[in-house]
Protein backbone atom coordinates (compact mmCIF):
# COMPACT_ATOMS: atom_id res chain seq x y z
CA UNK A 1 0.00 0.00 0.00
CA UNK A 2 1.46 3.52 -1.23
CA UNK A 3 -1.67 5.91 0.20
CA UNK A 4 -4.43 5.90 2.67
CA UNK A 5 -6.82 8.02 3.71
CA UNK A 6 -7.93 7.97 7.58
CA UNK A 7 -11.01 9.29 9.60
CA UNK A 8 -10.70 9.83 13.52
CA UNK A 9 -12.65 12.16 15.35
CA UNK A 10 -10.49 15.03 15.59
CA UNK A 11 -11.46 16.66 19.38
CA UNK A 12 -9.22 15.04 21.79
CA UNK A 13 -11.79 15.71 24.52
CA UNK A 14 -10.60 12.32 26.45
CA UNK A 15 -8.83 9.32 26.40
CA UNK A 16 -10.69 7.41 24.25
CA UNK A 17 -10.15 9.69 21.65
CA UNK A 18 -6.69 10.13 22.47
CA UNK A 19 -6.12 6.10 22.19
CA UNK A 20 -8.17 5.95 18.81
CA UNK A 21 -5.91 9.26 16.76
CA UNK A 22 -2.72 7.39 17.97
CA UNK A 23 -3.70 3.95 16.88
CA UNK A 24 -5.12 4.85 13.77
CA UNK A 25 -1.58 6.69 13.03
CA UNK A 26 0.45 3.62 13.85
CA UNK A 27 -1.65 0.98 11.99
CA UNK A 28 -1.50 2.64 8.99
CA UNK A 29 2.23 3.53 9.19
CA UNK A 30 2.63 -0.18 9.74
CA UNK A 31 0.28 -0.89 6.63
CA UNK A 32 2.60 1.51 5.04
CA UNK A 33 5.41 -0.83 5.06
CA UNK A 34 7.63 0.78 7.98
CA UNK A 35 8.22 -1.87 10.48
CA UNK A 36 7.77 -1.35 14.29
CA UNK A 37 11.70 -2.20 16.21
CA UNK A 38 11.87 -3.53 19.72
CA UNK A 39 12.78 -0.79 22.04
CA UNK A 40 11.72 -0.36 25.90
CA UNK A 41 8.85 1.97 26.89
CA UNK A 42 6.63 1.99 23.63
CA UNK A 43 3.57 2.97 23.87
CA UNK A 44 0.45 1.11 25.00
CA UNK A 45 -2.75 2.15 23.14
CA UNK A 46 -4.54 -0.23 25.80
CA UNK A 47 -3.63 1.92 28.58
CA UNK A 48 -2.09 5.26 27.54
CA UNK A 49 -3.92 8.42 29.00
CA UNK A 50 -4.42 11.74 27.24
CA UNK A 51 -1.31 13.61 28.53
CA UNK A 52 -1.17 17.61 29.42
CA UNK A 53 -0.40 20.35 26.43
CA UNK A 54 3.23 19.97 24.64
CA UNK A 55 3.83 16.74 26.13
CA UNK A 56 3.97 13.55 24.48
CA UNK A 57 2.29 10.26 25.53
CA UNK A 58 4.06 7.48 24.44
CA UNK A 59 6.37 7.08 21.68
CA UNK A 60 7.25 3.86 19.04
CA UNK A 61 10.05 3.58 16.85
CA UNK A 62 10.22 2.43 13.18
CA UNK A 63 12.70 1.72 10.23
CA UNK A 64 13.17 2.13 6.66
CA UNK A 65 12.68 -0.95 4.56
CA UNK A 66 13.88 0.03 1.40
CA UNK A 67 17.51 -1.17 0.01
CA UNK A 68 19.34 1.64 1.32
CA UNK A 69 18.80 0.37 4.65
CA UNK A 70 21.60 -1.91 4.68
CA UNK A 71 24.12 0.64 4.24
CA UNK A 72 22.51 4.10 5.60
CA UNK A 73 19.87 3.06 7.93
CA UNK A 74 17.09 5.52 9.03
CA UNK A 75 15.30 4.98 12.29
CA UNK A 76 11.91 6.86 12.83
CA UNK A 77 10.64 7.69 16.28
CA UNK A 78 7.14 8.96 16.13
CA UNK A 79 5.84 10.53 19.71
CA UNK A 80 1.87 10.69 20.03
CA UNK A 81 1.25 13.69 21.82
CA UNK A 82 -1.05 17.05 22.20
CA UNK A 83 -0.50 20.53 21.51
CA UNK A 84 -0.69 23.88 22.87
CA UNK A 85 -4.51 22.69 22.65
CA UNK A 86 -5.53 19.87 25.05
CA UNK A 87 -7.87 19.62 22.69
CA UNK A 88 -5.64 19.36 19.53
CA UNK A 89 -3.36 16.19 18.64
CA UNK A 90 -0.23 16.29 17.57
CA UNK A 91 2.57 14.04 16.13
CA UNK A 92 6.18 14.39 16.39
CA UNK A 93 8.69 13.18 14.32
CA UNK A 94 12.50 12.43 14.89
CA UNK A 95 15.03 10.65 12.85
CA UNK A 96 18.64 8.60 13.71
CA UNK A 97 20.83 6.27 12.22
CA UNK A 98 20.79 3.76 15.12
CA UNK A 99 18.52 3.58 17.99
CA UNK A 100 19.58 2.65 21.83
CA UNK A 101 16.55 0.08 22.74
CA UNK A 102 14.93 2.85 24.89
CA UNK A 103 13.91 5.30 23.09
CA UNK A 104 16.90 7.59 22.28
CA UNK A 105 19.37 7.30 19.17
CA UNK A 106 22.82 6.46 18.95
CA UNK A 107 24.76 9.39 17.44
CA UNK A 108 23.07 12.74 16.05
CA UNK A 109 19.16 12.81 15.87
CA UNK A 110 17.52 14.64 13.71
CA UNK A 111 15.56 18.16 15.05
CA UNK A 112 12.13 16.76 16.16
CA UNK A 113 9.42 18.13 13.75
CA UNK A 114 6.22 18.16 15.72
CA UNK A 115 3.52 18.52 12.92
CA UNK A 116 -0.45 19.41 14.64
CA UNK A 117 -2.87 21.93 13.67
CA UNK A 118 -3.60 24.79 15.58
CA UNK A 119 -6.81 24.38 16.69
CA UNK A 120 -9.88 21.47 15.96
CA UNK A 121 -13.24 22.68 14.43
CA UNK A 122 -16.07 20.86 16.56
CA UNK A 123 -16.69 18.34 18.96
CA UNK A 124 -17.30 15.65 16.98
CA UNK A 125 -16.26 16.52 13.58
CA UNK A 126 -14.56 13.81 12.00
CA UNK A 127 -11.21 14.45 9.84
CA UNK A 128 -9.87 13.06 6.71
CA UNK A 129 -6.16 12.61 6.80
CA UNK A 130 -3.79 11.62 3.62
CA UNK A 131 -0.99 9.18 3.84
CA UNK A 132 1.38 8.70 1.09
CA UNK A 133 4.60 6.57 1.36
CA UNK A 134 6.13 3.01 2.02
CA UNK A 135 8.34 2.06 4.22
CA UNK A 136 9.80 -0.17 1.21
CA UNK A 137 10.04 3.25 -0.30
CA UNK A 138 12.17 5.25 2.37
CA UNK A 139 9.93 7.88 2.25
CA UNK A 140 6.80 9.10 4.38
CA UNK A 141 3.92 11.80 3.60
CA UNK A 142 1.34 12.62 6.11
CA UNK A 143 -1.24 15.56 5.66
CA UNK A 144 -3.97 16.41 7.38
CA UNK A 145 -6.88 17.90 5.67
CA UNK A 146 -10.09 18.75 7.45
CA UNK A 147 -12.22 18.34 4.17
CA UNK A 148 -14.66 20.76 3.36
CA UNK A 149 -15.80 21.87 6.57
CA UNK A 150 -13.34 24.28 7.34
CA UNK A 151 -10.70 26.57 5.06
CA UNK A 152 -9.00 27.45 7.83
CA UNK A 153 -5.38 27.40 7.39
CA UNK A 154 -5.11 26.45 11.28
CA UNK A 155 -7.39 23.47 11.36
CA UNK A 156 -4.66 21.85 9.05
CA UNK A 157 -1.40 20.29 9.20
CA UNK A 158 1.39 18.55 6.97
CA UNK A 159 4.52 16.14 7.53
CA UNK A 160 6.86 14.85 5.05
CA UNK A 161 9.98 12.71 4.87
CA UNK A 162 12.31 11.20 2.02
CA UNK A 163 15.59 10.28 1.24
CA UNK A 164 17.89 12.74 -0.41
CA UNK A 165 17.80 12.25 -3.63
CA UNK A 166 20.44 12.51 -6.69
CA UNK A 167 20.37 14.90 -10.07
CA UNK A 168 18.11 12.05 -11.61
CA UNK A 169 15.91 11.80 -8.49
CA UNK A 170 17.06 8.42 -7.36
CA UNK A 171 17.60 8.04 -3.48
CA UNK A 172 20.81 8.50 -2.13
CA UNK A 173 22.25 8.01 1.72
CA UNK A 174 23.25 11.36 2.28
CA UNK A 175 20.52 11.99 4.87
CA UNK A 176 16.68 12.80 4.71
CA UNK A 177 14.27 15.89 3.72
CA UNK A 178 12.15 16.96 6.07
CA UNK A 179 9.28 19.27 6.11
CA UNK A 180 6.27 19.88 8.24
CA UNK A 181 3.79 22.47 9.50
CA UNK A 182 3.18 24.09 13.20
CA UNK A 183 0.21 25.18 14.25
CA UNK A 184 -0.70 26.37 11.05
CA UNK A 185 -0.16 25.84 7.34
CA UNK A 186 0.00 29.74 6.64
CA UNK A 187 3.30 30.99 5.34
CA UNK A 188 4.61 31.30 9.07
CA UNK A 189 3.58 27.54 10.12
CA UNK A 190 5.77 25.85 7.38
CA UNK A 191 9.19 24.51 8.40
CA UNK A 192 11.98 22.42 6.46
CA UNK A 193 15.34 20.84 7.40
CA UNK A 194 17.75 18.68 6.33
CA UNK A 195 19.10 15.81 8.36
CA UNK A 196 22.60 14.17 7.74
CA UNK A 197 24.16 11.68 9.91
CA UNK A 198 27.00 14.29 10.65
CA UNK A 199 24.24 17.29 12.25
CA UNK A 200 21.02 18.42 11.93
CA UNK A 201 20.76 21.02 9.44
CA UNK A 202 19.33 24.70 10.27
CA UNK A 203 15.43 24.60 10.46
CA UNK A 204 14.30 26.96 8.20
CA UNK A 205 10.98 28.73 8.62
CA UNK A 206 9.63 29.08 5.29
CA UNK A 207 9.62 26.30 2.60
CA UNK A 208 12.08 26.14 -0.23
CA UNK A 209 9.63 26.98 -3.03
CA UNK A 210 9.68 30.01 -5.37
CA UNK A 211 6.32 31.28 -7.09
CA UNK A 212 5.68 34.16 -8.95
CA UNK A 213 4.45 36.84 -7.93
CA UNK A 214 2.73 37.34 -11.67
CA UNK A 215 0.63 35.73 -13.61
CA UNK A 216 -1.01 32.60 -12.98
CA UNK A 217 1.09 29.90 -12.86
CA UNK A 218 0.02 28.75 -16.70
CA UNK A 219 1.10 29.41 -20.05
CA UNK A 220 -1.14 27.81 -23.21
CA UNK A 221 -1.38 24.20 -22.21
CA UNK A 222 1.48 24.41 -19.98
CA UNK A 223 0.69 24.84 -16.51
CA UNK A 224 3.69 24.75 -13.73
CA UNK A 225 4.81 22.95 -10.76
CA UNK A 226 7.42 24.73 -8.54
CA UNK A 227 10.32 22.53 -6.47
CA UNK A 228 11.10 22.47 -2.85
CA UNK A 229 14.26 22.96 -2.30
CA UNK A 230 16.19 22.59 1.01
CA UNK A 231 19.83 23.32 2.05
CA UNK A 232 22.43 21.68 3.59
CA UNK A 233 25.02 25.31 2.63
CA UNK A 234 24.33 24.31 -1.04
CA UNK A 235 20.89 23.42 -1.91
CA UNK A 236 20.19 19.66 -2.80
CA UNK A 237 18.26 18.07 -5.17
CA UNK A 238 14.30 18.95 -4.60
CA UNK A 239 12.10 16.89 -2.57
CA UNK A 240 9.75 14.64 -4.46
CA UNK A 241 6.89 14.54 -1.52
CA UNK A 242 5.90 18.13 -2.27
CA UNK A 243 5.04 20.93 -4.60
CA UNK A 244 3.90 23.73 -5.01
CA UNK A 245 1.59 25.20 -7.56
CA UNK A 246 -1.38 27.76 -7.84
CA UNK A 247 -4.30 26.42 -6.60
CA UNK A 248 -6.24 28.03 -8.89
CA UNK A 249 -4.90 26.16 -11.87
CA UNK A 250 -5.73 22.56 -10.72
CA UNK A 251 -8.58 20.52 -8.60
CA UNK A 252 -8.42 19.86 -5.52
CA UNK A 253 -8.09 16.58 -4.18
CA UNK A 254 -8.28 14.95 -7.85
CA UNK A 255 -4.67 13.58 -8.51
CA UNK A 256 -2.72 14.08 -11.24
CA UNK A 257 0.42 12.73 -12.79
CA UNK A 258 3.37 15.05 -13.35
CA UNK A 259 6.22 14.59 -14.74
CA UNK A 260 9.43 15.40 -12.03
CA UNK A 261 12.76 14.03 -12.66
CA UNK A 262 11.93 13.07 -16.24
CA UNK A 263 9.38 10.76 -14.62
CA UNK A 264 5.67 10.60 -13.87
CA UNK A 265 4.65 10.46 -10.69
CA UNK A 266 0.84 10.98 -9.02
CA UNK A 267 0.10 14.11 -6.45
CA UNK A 268 -2.56 15.17 -4.79
CA UNK A 269 -3.19 18.84 -4.93
CA UNK A 270 -4.21 19.69 -1.31
CA UNK A 271 -6.37 22.93 -2.74
CA UNK A 272 -7.30 26.01 -1.42
CA UNK A 273 -7.75 24.85 2.47
CA UNK A 274 -3.50 24.47 2.18
CA UNK A 275 -3.37 28.03 0.09
CA UNK A 276 -0.59 30.06 1.06
CA UNK A 277 2.27 28.54 1.36
CA UNK A 278 5.46 30.04 2.46
CA UNK A 279 7.03 30.64 -0.81
CA UNK A 280 8.95 33.43 -1.67
CA UNK A 281 8.84 36.34 -4.30
CA UNK A 282 6.03 38.76 -4.01
CA UNK A 283 2.74 38.88 -2.76
CA UNK A 284 1.13 37.62 -5.42
CA UNK A 285 3.19 34.82 -5.28
CA UNK A 286 1.73 33.57 -1.72
CA UNK A 287 -1.80 34.71 -2.28
CA UNK A 288 -3.09 31.01 -4.15
CA UNK A 289 -0.47 28.72 -3.98
CA UNK A 290 -0.68 25.58 -2.65
CA UNK A 291 1.39 22.13 -2.12
CA UNK A 292 1.02 18.85 -4.21
CA UNK A 293 1.73 16.05 -2.06
CA UNK A 294 2.85 12.92 -3.69
CA UNK A 295 0.38 10.08 -3.65
CA UNK A 296 1.75 6.86 -5.42
CA UNK B 1 33.31 46.59 -25.50
CA UNK B 2 32.26 43.71 -23.45
CA UNK B 3 33.51 45.05 -19.74
CA UNK B 4 34.17 48.65 -18.87
CA UNK B 5 34.54 50.64 -15.38
CA UNK B 6 33.66 54.36 -15.70
CA UNK B 7 34.13 57.24 -12.56
CA UNK B 8 30.42 58.93 -12.12
CA UNK B 9 28.85 60.69 -9.59
CA UNK B 10 25.32 59.83 -10.15
CA UNK B 11 24.08 63.72 -9.17
CA UNK B 12 22.20 66.16 -10.11
CA UNK B 13 22.82 69.01 -8.17
CA UNK B 14 24.39 71.21 -11.45
CA UNK B 15 23.48 71.33 -15.19
CA UNK B 16 27.13 69.92 -15.12
CA UNK B 17 26.99 66.70 -13.11
CA UNK B 18 23.43 65.64 -14.88
CA UNK B 19 25.08 66.35 -18.18
CA UNK B 20 28.13 64.04 -16.63
CA UNK B 21 26.27 61.01 -15.35
CA UNK B 22 23.75 60.74 -18.02
CA UNK B 23 26.48 60.74 -21.20
CA UNK B 24 28.45 59.08 -18.91
CA UNK B 25 26.09 55.90 -19.00
CA UNK B 26 25.24 56.92 -22.30
CA UNK B 27 28.82 56.00 -23.93
CA UNK B 28 29.33 52.91 -21.70
CA UNK B 29 25.33 51.86 -23.83
CA UNK B 30 27.14 52.67 -27.29
CA UNK B 31 30.02 50.59 -26.38
CA UNK B 32 28.21 47.47 -25.87
CA UNK B 33 27.58 47.81 -29.55
CA UNK B 34 23.79 48.94 -29.32
CA UNK B 35 23.16 51.40 -32.13
CA UNK B 36 22.50 54.82 -31.70
CA UNK B 37 19.24 55.56 -33.52
CA UNK B 38 18.82 59.49 -34.51
CA UNK B 39 15.52 60.00 -33.36
CA UNK B 40 13.65 63.42 -33.41
CA UNK B 41 14.19 65.28 -30.52
CA UNK B 42 16.59 63.11 -29.05
CA UNK B 43 18.98 64.71 -25.97
CA UNK B 44 21.62 66.92 -26.24
CA UNK B 45 24.20 66.59 -23.44
CA UNK B 46 26.08 70.16 -24.60
CA UNK B 47 22.61 71.78 -23.60
CA UNK B 48 20.46 69.75 -21.75
CA UNK B 49 19.83 71.30 -17.89
CA UNK B 50 19.42 69.71 -15.37
CA UNK B 51 16.14 68.68 -13.77
CA UNK B 52 14.51 71.63 -12.14
CA UNK B 53 11.90 69.36 -9.73
CA UNK B 54 11.58 65.21 -8.96
CA UNK B 55 10.28 63.06 -11.59
CA UNK B 56 11.55 64.90 -14.38
CA UNK B 57 12.85 63.69 -17.78
CA UNK B 58 14.89 65.94 -19.46
CA UNK B 59 15.48 64.26 -22.88
CA UNK B 60 15.81 61.28 -24.36
CA UNK B 61 17.77 58.59 -27.24
CA UNK B 62 16.70 55.48 -28.94
CA UNK B 63 19.15 52.54 -29.10
CA UNK B 64 18.47 49.51 -30.98
CA UNK B 65 20.41 45.45 -30.57
CA UNK B 66 22.82 44.96 -33.19
CA UNK B 67 22.67 40.93 -32.60
CA UNK B 68 22.18 38.52 -34.85
CA UNK B 69 18.42 38.20 -33.26
CA UNK B 70 18.03 41.94 -34.39
CA UNK B 71 16.78 41.00 -38.15
CA UNK B 72 13.89 38.82 -36.70
CA UNK B 73 13.09 39.50 -33.16
CA UNK B 74 14.09 43.27 -32.92
CA UNK B 75 14.87 45.57 -29.93
CA UNK B 76 14.43 49.27 -29.64
CA UNK B 77 14.47 51.05 -26.40
CA UNK B 78 14.06 54.61 -25.81
CA UNK B 79 16.31 55.94 -22.77
CA UNK B 80 14.83 59.05 -20.85
CA UNK B 81 17.19 60.99 -18.55
CA UNK B 82 15.96 62.70 -15.12
CA UNK B 83 15.12 62.77 -11.76
CA UNK B 84 13.88 60.59 -8.79
CA UNK B 85 11.57 61.55 -5.68
CA UNK B 86 13.90 64.66 -5.79
CA UNK B 87 15.32 67.14 -8.57
CA UNK B 88 18.81 66.27 -7.61
CA UNK B 89 18.37 62.27 -7.75
CA UNK B 90 19.54 60.38 -10.77
CA UNK B 91 16.46 58.72 -12.71
CA UNK B 92 16.20 56.80 -16.11
CA UNK B 93 13.22 55.87 -17.86
CA UNK B 94 13.52 52.65 -20.01
CA UNK B 95 10.85 51.73 -22.79
CA UNK B 96 11.43 48.86 -24.82
CA UNK B 97 9.51 48.46 -28.47
CA UNK B 98 9.79 46.67 -31.54
CA UNK B 99 10.37 48.97 -33.47
CA UNK B 100 10.40 53.44 -33.29
CA UNK B 101 8.53 56.26 -34.94
CA UNK B 102 11.66 58.35 -35.66
CA UNK B 103 10.19 60.89 -32.99
CA UNK B 104 11.18 59.03 -29.67
CA UNK B 105 8.02 57.07 -29.66
CA UNK B 106 8.78 53.30 -29.16
CA UNK B 107 5.97 50.78 -30.41
CA UNK B 108 4.60 48.79 -28.69
CA UNK B 109 6.44 50.18 -26.12
CA UNK B 110 6.09 49.07 -22.20
CA UNK B 111 4.86 52.54 -20.96
CA UNK B 112 7.85 54.10 -18.87
CA UNK B 113 6.77 50.84 -16.20
CA UNK B 114 11.00 50.40 -16.38
CA UNK B 115 12.21 52.98 -14.23
CA UNK B 116 15.78 52.78 -12.17
CA UNK B 117 15.71 55.55 -9.21
CA UNK B 118 18.64 56.11 -6.32
CA UNK B 119 19.11 58.76 -4.64
CA UNK B 120 21.64 61.77 -5.33
CA UNK B 121 25.78 60.81 -4.27
CA UNK B 122 27.60 63.68 -4.45
CA UNK B 123 31.00 61.61 -4.72
CA UNK B 124 32.75 59.79 -7.56
CA UNK B 125 32.29 56.07 -8.05
CA UNK B 126 33.32 53.44 -10.41
CA UNK B 127 30.60 51.85 -12.33
CA UNK B 128 31.25 48.46 -13.42
CA UNK B 129 29.30 48.13 -17.04
CA UNK B 130 29.47 44.73 -19.09
CA UNK B 131 27.03 43.91 -22.27
CA UNK B 132 27.26 43.14 -26.37
CA UNK B 133 25.07 43.93 -28.76
CA UNK B 134 22.31 41.72 -27.67
CA UNK B 135 22.11 42.41 -23.86
CA UNK B 136 23.77 44.47 -21.06
CA UNK B 137 24.19 45.09 -17.49
CA UNK B 138 26.03 47.69 -15.48
CA UNK B 139 26.30 48.60 -11.38
CA UNK B 140 27.45 51.74 -10.34
CA UNK B 141 29.04 52.60 -7.02
CA UNK B 142 29.36 49.30 -5.57
CA UNK B 143 32.19 49.46 -3.64
CA UNK B 144 30.24 52.09 -1.62
CA UNK B 145 26.99 52.54 0.76
CA UNK B 146 25.44 54.81 -2.22
CA UNK B 147 25.19 56.11 -5.51
CA UNK B 148 24.22 52.62 -6.54
CA UNK B 149 21.68 52.33 -9.17
CA UNK B 150 21.63 47.82 -11.23
CA UNK B 151 20.36 47.41 -14.29
CA UNK B 152 19.91 44.56 -16.70
CA UNK B 153 18.73 43.51 -19.87
CA UNK B 154 19.45 40.32 -21.86
CA UNK B 155 17.34 37.93 -24.19
CA UNK B 156 15.21 35.70 -23.31
CA UNK B 157 17.27 31.80 -22.97
CA UNK B 158 16.17 28.33 -24.36
CA UNK B 159 17.16 25.75 -22.44
CA UNK B 160 20.82 25.41 -23.28
CA UNK B 161 20.93 29.37 -22.56
CA UNK B 162 21.26 30.46 -25.84
CA UNK B 163 19.39 33.77 -26.72
CA UNK B 164 15.53 33.50 -28.01
CA UNK B 165 13.54 36.45 -29.93
CA UNK B 166 11.05 35.24 -27.63
CA UNK B 167 11.42 38.34 -25.23
CA UNK B 168 13.87 40.70 -22.43
CA UNK B 169 14.73 39.92 -18.93
CA UNK B 170 14.89 42.89 -17.00
CA UNK B 171 15.79 43.32 -13.44
CA UNK B 172 16.79 47.01 -11.64
CA UNK B 173 16.88 48.75 -8.90
CA UNK B 174 14.22 51.51 -7.14
CA UNK B 175 16.14 52.69 -4.65
CA UNK B 176 18.49 51.12 -1.78
CA UNK B 177 19.71 48.09 -3.20
CA UNK B 178 20.02 46.36 0.13
CA UNK B 179 16.53 46.43 0.55
CA UNK B 180 14.69 43.59 -1.41
CA UNK B 181 11.55 45.43 -2.06
CA UNK B 182 13.64 48.11 -3.77
CA UNK B 183 14.10 45.89 -6.85
CA UNK B 184 11.83 44.90 -10.14
CA UNK B 185 11.96 42.33 -12.38
CA UNK B 186 9.84 41.95 -15.86
CA UNK B 187 9.74 40.01 -18.48
CA UNK B 188 8.94 41.30 -21.31
CA UNK B 189 7.65 39.97 -24.22
CA UNK B 190 8.60 41.33 -27.64
CA UNK B 191 5.71 42.54 -29.69
CA UNK B 192 3.43 42.31 -26.71
CA UNK B 193 4.42 44.18 -23.99
CA UNK B 194 5.31 43.66 -20.43
CA UNK B 195 3.93 40.48 -18.61
CA UNK B 196 4.17 42.36 -15.35
CA UNK B 197 5.89 43.81 -12.96
CA UNK B 198 7.65 41.80 -9.76
CA UNK B 199 8.72 43.80 -6.37
CA UNK B 200 11.37 41.39 -5.66
CA UNK B 201 14.22 39.79 -6.97
CA UNK B 202 13.53 35.76 -8.67
CA UNK B 203 15.72 34.33 -6.51
CA UNK B 204 15.58 31.47 -4.16
CA UNK B 205 18.09 31.67 -1.87
CA UNK B 206 18.21 29.64 1.73
CA UNK B 207 16.74 31.25 4.79
CA UNK B 208 19.57 29.39 6.94
CA UNK B 209 23.06 28.34 6.53
CA UNK B 210 26.27 30.23 4.44
CA UNK B 211 25.34 28.77 0.58
CA UNK B 212 28.76 26.55 1.89
CA UNK B 213 29.15 22.92 1.49
CA UNK B 214 33.00 21.61 1.81
CA UNK B 215 34.34 23.11 -1.25
CA UNK B 216 30.90 24.01 -2.72
CA UNK B 217 29.89 27.97 -2.80
CA UNK B 218 26.36 28.32 -4.09
CA UNK B 219 25.00 30.58 -6.31
CA UNK B 220 21.36 31.36 -7.11
CA UNK B 221 19.70 32.07 -10.69
CA UNK B 222 17.23 34.38 -11.24
CA UNK B 223 14.11 33.36 -12.43
CA UNK B 224 11.27 35.52 -14.79
CA UNK B 225 7.66 34.01 -15.31
CA UNK B 226 5.95 33.60 -18.08
CA UNK B 227 3.02 31.80 -16.60
CA UNK B 228 5.93 29.00 -15.79
CA UNK B 229 9.58 29.88 -15.48
CA UNK B 230 11.55 31.18 -18.35
CA UNK B 231 15.02 29.65 -18.28
CA UNK B 232 16.57 31.59 -16.04
CA UNK B 233 18.79 34.58 -17.73
CA UNK B 234 22.73 34.69 -17.73
CA UNK B 235 23.03 38.58 -16.55
CA UNK B 236 22.57 38.06 -12.67
CA UNK B 237 23.45 35.54 -10.04
CA UNK B 238 22.66 35.82 -6.35
CA UNK B 239 25.49 34.72 -3.64
CA UNK B 240 25.98 35.08 -0.07
CA UNK B 241 28.23 38.33 0.56
CA UNK B 242 30.36 36.10 2.72
CA UNK B 243 31.25 33.26 0.29
CA UNK B 244 33.02 35.29 -2.39
CA UNK B 245 35.38 38.51 -2.61
CA UNK B 246 33.47 41.84 -3.37
CA UNK B 247 34.65 43.27 -7.13
CA UNK B 248 36.81 40.00 -7.93
CA UNK B 249 35.69 37.80 -11.10
CA UNK B 250 34.85 34.68 -10.88
CA UNK B 251 34.40 32.01 -13.59
CA UNK B 252 31.33 30.40 -13.80
CA UNK B 253 29.65 27.40 -15.54
CA UNK B 254 26.62 28.51 -16.08
CA UNK B 255 24.32 26.23 -18.92
CA UNK B 256 27.53 24.23 -19.07
CA UNK B 257 29.50 26.64 -20.17
CA UNK B 258 32.17 29.26 -18.37
CA UNK B 259 31.04 32.60 -18.19
CA UNK B 260 32.94 34.89 -16.36
CA UNK B 261 30.92 36.98 -13.15
CA UNK B 262 31.45 40.24 -10.93
CA UNK B 263 30.98 39.71 -7.33
CA UNK B 264 29.10 42.88 -6.18
CA UNK B 265 29.72 42.70 -2.54
CA UNK B 266 27.71 43.58 0.75
CA UNK B 267 27.11 46.85 -0.65
CA UNK B 268 23.67 44.89 -1.81
CA UNK B 269 23.34 42.88 0.78
CA UNK B 270 19.77 41.93 1.75
CA UNK B 271 18.88 41.88 -1.86
CA UNK B 272 17.26 38.85 -2.28
CA UNK B 273 14.18 38.61 -0.50
CA UNK B 274 13.68 35.46 2.47
CA UNK B 275 17.60 35.01 2.28
CA UNK B 276 19.74 34.08 5.37
CA UNK B 277 19.59 37.82 7.17
CA UNK B 278 21.62 40.64 4.99
CA UNK B 279 23.60 38.38 3.21
CA UNK B 280 22.56 38.16 -0.17
CA UNK B 281 23.76 40.32 -2.92
CA UNK B 282 24.46 39.74 -6.67
CA UNK B 283 27.13 38.46 -9.45
CA UNK B 284 26.95 40.17 -12.23
CA UNK B 285 28.25 39.15 -15.99
CA UNK B 286 31.26 40.46 -16.50
CA UNK B 287 32.59 39.19 -20.25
Amino acid sequence: MATAILNYTENMTGDARFRAFALTYSNAILALGFTRVVDAGQINFGTVLRPAVNVSAGYEMFIFQDVLQATFPIFMRVDYAIAAVATVPALWFTFGVAHDGAGGFVGVASTTQKCAPGTTITDTHVVTIYLSGSGTAGRLAVNGRWGSASTALATNFYFSVERTHDPAGADTGEGLLIIGTLTTCAATGWRQHVYLPTGPGTVETTLGIMIPSVGTGASGTQVAVYPCFLTKGIYLNPSLNLLGYVHANIAALTPIVVTIYGASHTYLPMGATFMNLGVRVGPGGVTGSAPLMRWE
Amino acid sequence: MSTATANIMMDSSTDARFRAWGSGISAQLAAFGWIYVADAGRIDWGTVLKPAVGSTKQGFEVYRFADALQATSPVFVRIDYGSGSNAGDPSIWYTFGTATDGAGNVVPGNLDIIRGLMTQDANTRTAYFSGTTGRGVFCTGPAATAGVMVFSVERTKDAAGADTGDGLLIAHTIGNPTNATQWRQQYYQLGVGSQGIENRLGILMPSAGSGVTGADTAIYPLWHPKGPFLPYGLNLFGYFTDDLVALNTYVLTVYLAAHTYLALGPTLGGCVTGATASKSTLLMRYE
